[in-house]
């Protein structure tokens, strides 16, 4: 008995790895799966690759989880609040190569204390490959994420979401206004458990959607293009 | 309806007046009340005395500043302990006469006058001898006190007549009827010592040209809750003297009183307060998991001789649990160093929340935060501030304004919890800024605008004249060394903005889809001074 019940205290307390995650948008689910698996590389890439980190941003911080973004003065704060990221628990951290602070410190920090940091490819690509695998290693025993924006080389990522644009709505030549965009985001890597066989699945969502947040194509009459001309008379 | 009829006796700058007291009953430094001192608290002036004021002190400055103002300024090392231990003598000289009052914090006391009013006979008689009462408590420091004590419809009202009063030296006593009037000609800038409003909206309120409590009322409830979510109706409140407690005042739960019986008599402070702590801790949590917070709790304390000492301490902003700590910390201080102080160890300890209000959902201080995560980034920010500098750790703060990098405005985080300087949330469905975009705003915010070259179909710069017109619908963009196809454009939607100052600015906005390798790409482009440049994208 004694064995038997010490058998299945073991079992309870083991957790695999796939389950501990961060939440993800309930609309890119069908992309990522149920949630961003702990200690992973994220990066988002392509000409919507901005609006993607930050729909990764949302549900995270709406339950409680703290993001730090560092060395990205061009994060449009406007947008991600209308996304509905809780910019409460967002905290901007300047990149200690700017400052000229000692990076592996920094990066530590970072790992330590949020759930998600959220980095550009030029900062990781200014690390040094040794300062970059600690990095990789202490978010994996940390259990954060780490978001890189646009494509480097520096960073092998475990989950990639590459962007397209397929259309701009509102929008016409002269008149309307930016509206809504619907944009594929293929994904990709090597720990992705639904790589289809040739690697890769594909998802179309409106991002940003007609109010600024992420929706999917369905859930919204998405706008034809059949914009009423509204042009002003010399 | 008006609210309860209340006074208030405010001694301001109340931890100097504490810190001479100190010194004459030999507990501390003797201090001369006629010379300029300062109570210092996190590197900033917490209270001066008369003198320190006259030679340009001033509560909030820093430390250094206020040196250099006052160069023979005497600073006063902060001592909420202090403060609570030399008010008790007030309070219990004022509680012979009101027996209900509360204790706002050290320095001010509240009370309702409707059965004092009738006992002493009128509230002019009430005002003259709370004043004699609470000046003959502090006789040793009369020289620096400034005591004030005012009567009138609602806390605000009470408590701006109890600040007129000290400057006058007479209490002021408002009558029922002219609440308004009275309130009419106070600057917006009292809001902050008395309702403890952030000082970045009050500055607000003033650029909008709301300077006094008379221009605010005349606007209604309805838009200002419109432009400032629930902090404008209750400023609604205040102003027009209803009073800042909303009406959706609930009755409290029952099951909230929590006590604790000790079974050996406590003789240390600090055993008791880390019981508190415990006990605040389970109010705090069982009020959240309503969504309430407790404004008002009376604390019970209880001798193994049956000594008791009971004593309500309210809070407009709400209780939190810590704040629940230090008034049970403040009450035994001042209790066991008082005049009559329990003569056996503590036996029991009770807290009862007596009034609670539904929790506006109002975003805490930064330093009231609750859950581990917030704990664990708190700590990793101050880390990265020794690591990086004050100013390369910011959080996002509303501000309002119609650009997208205007909008929110980033606080370096190590400027936060001081003097009071917190974050302010989005307000809830606010309207639209006037003269903003609609959303979606560009994801890409450039700090330094990229320069481009927009041309027409003929290769010339479009420009834009007078009137808002293009010359000619752009074709092609240049950035850099490329050039690219314009597939849609919008605009312009110009602005003009701070033209009544020398930081004048005029510009078309214009947003622009250009075609790419990888589909559309989208971008903000600012026409300024002939020049055109990306200011966002939407990527």
């Amino acid at each position: 008995m004694a064995t038997s019940s010490t058998t299945a205290f073991s079992i309870r307390s083991l957790t695999f790895a796939h389950e501990r995650t961060v939440p993800v948008h309930p609309v890119l689910v069908p992309v990522v799966g149920s949630g961003l698996v702990r200690g992973q590389t994220v990066m988002c890439t392509g000409p919507a690759s901005m609006s993607c980190a930050t729909a990764l941003l949302v549900a995270p911080t709406q339950h409680g989880s703290w993001a730090a973004v560092m060395g990205v003065p061009s994060f449009g704060v406007l947008a991600a609040a209308d996304m509905g990221v809780a910019l409460e628990r967002i905290v901007f951290v300047d990149d200690p190569h700017r400052v000229g602070a000692d990076a592996a410190n920094v990066l530590g920090a970072l790992v330590d204390g949020f759930d998600l940091v959220v980095t550009s490819a030029d900062v990781m690509s200014s690390l040094s490959p040794s300062l970059a695998r600690r990095f990789a290693t202490r978010l994996q025993s940390r259990g954060a994420v780490c978001i890189v924006v646009d494509d480097t080389r520096a960073v092998s990522a475990d989950l990639r979401l590459d962007t397209e644009v397929s259309a701009w709505s509102g929008i016409g030549d002269g008149h309307g206004r930016l509206c809504t965009r619907r944009v594929r985001v293929d994904v990709d890597g090597r720990r992705h458990r639904q790589s289809r066989r040739d690697g890769s699945l594909r998802h179309e969502v409106l991002l940003p959607g007609p109010g600024g947040q992420l929706e999917e194509i369905d859930a919204v009459n998405v706008p034809d293009g059949s914009v009423v001309r509204l042009r002003s008379v010399p | 309806m008006s609210p309860p009829r209340c006074a208030v006796v405010w001694c301001t700058d109340w931890p100097v007046t504490a810190a001479v007291l100190a010194g004459t009953a030999g507990r501390g430094p003797q201090f001369d009340p006629s010379a300029p001192l300062a109570v210092v608290h996190a590197r900033r002036v917490q209270a001066c005395s008369a003198a320190a004021s006259r030679d340009g002190v001033r509560v909030g400055q820093t430390r250094r500043d206020a040196q250099g103002a006052c160069p023979h300024l005497v600073l006063v090392p902060h001592d909420a302990d202090r403060d609570a231990r030399f008010f008790e003598p007030v309070v219990r000289a004022i509680g012979e006469l009101v027996p209900l009052l509360d204790v706002e914090t050290p320095g001010r006391l509240l009370m309702a006058t409707r059965g004092p009013s009738r006992y002493v006979g009128g509230d002019e008689r009430l005002a003259e001898r709370l004043i004699d009462l609470a000046v003959g408590a502090i006789e040793q420091a009369s020289g620096v006190a400034a005591i004030g004590v005012g009567i009138a419809d609602g806390r605000v009202a009470a408590m701006l007549a109890a600040r007129r009063s000290i400057a006058t030296g007479r209490p002021i006593v408002v009558p029922s009827s002219s609440t308004a009037e009275f309130l009419a000609p106070h600057p917006v800038s009292v809001l902050v010592p008395t309702i403890g409003a952030d000082s970045d909206i009050v500055d607000l309120l003033r650029r909008l040209g709301l300077e006094t409590f008379g221009h605010v009322a005349q606007l209604t409830s309805a838009q200002l809750s419109d432009r400032f979510g629930r902090w404008g109706d209750g400023l609604y409140r205040v102003v027009t003297g209803l009073d800042d407690t909303p009406p959706a005042a609930v009755p409290p739960p029952d099951d909230l009183s929590v006590s604790r019986v000790f079974d050996d008599p406590i003789g240390q402070i600090d055993q008791v307060v880390f019981a508190a702590k415990v006990l605040a801790d389970t109010i705090e949590e069982s009020l959240s998991d309503r969504g309430l917070v407790c404004t008002r709790l009376v604390v019970d304390a209880e001798s193994e001789h049956g000594e008791r000492s009971s004593r309500g301490w309210v809070h407009a902003d709400g209780l939190a649990s810590a704040a629940i700590v230090d008034r049970v910390r403040w009450q035994l201080v001042g209790w066991i160093d008082g005049d009559d102080p329990p003569s056996a160890g503590i036996t029991s300890l009770s807290i009862v929340p007596t009034d609670v209000r539904h929790d506006s959902a109002q975003q805490r201080g930064f330093w009231g935060e609750r859950t581990q995560a917030d704990d664990t980034a708190a700590r990793a920010m101050t880390r990265l501030v020794g690591l990086l500098g004050p100013d390369a750790v910011t959080l996002a703060s509303w501000r309002g304004g119609r650009h997208p990098h205007d909008q929110f405005e980033l606080v370096p985080f190590a400027s936060l919890g001081a003097d009071d300087r917190r974050l302010i949330p989005r307000p809830i469905a606010s309207s639209p800024w006037p003269g903003a975009l609609p959303a979606p705003a560009p994801s890409v915010v450039h700090i330094e605008p990229r320069p481009i070259d927009v041309v027409d179909g003929d290769g010339r710069a479009v420009a834009v004249n007078g009137r808002g017109l293009v010359s000619a619908p752009p074709a092609r963009v240049r950035i850099g060394r490329d050039e690219r196809r314009v597939v849609a454009w919008a605009g312009p939607w110009p602005f003009e903005e701070k033209w009544w100052t020398s930081q004048r600015r005029r510009a078309a906005r214009f947003q622009f889809v250009l075609g790419g390798e990888r589909g559309p790409d989208a971008y903000m482009v600012w026409l300024e001074n002939g020049r055109w440049s990306i200011v966002g994208e939407y990527r």
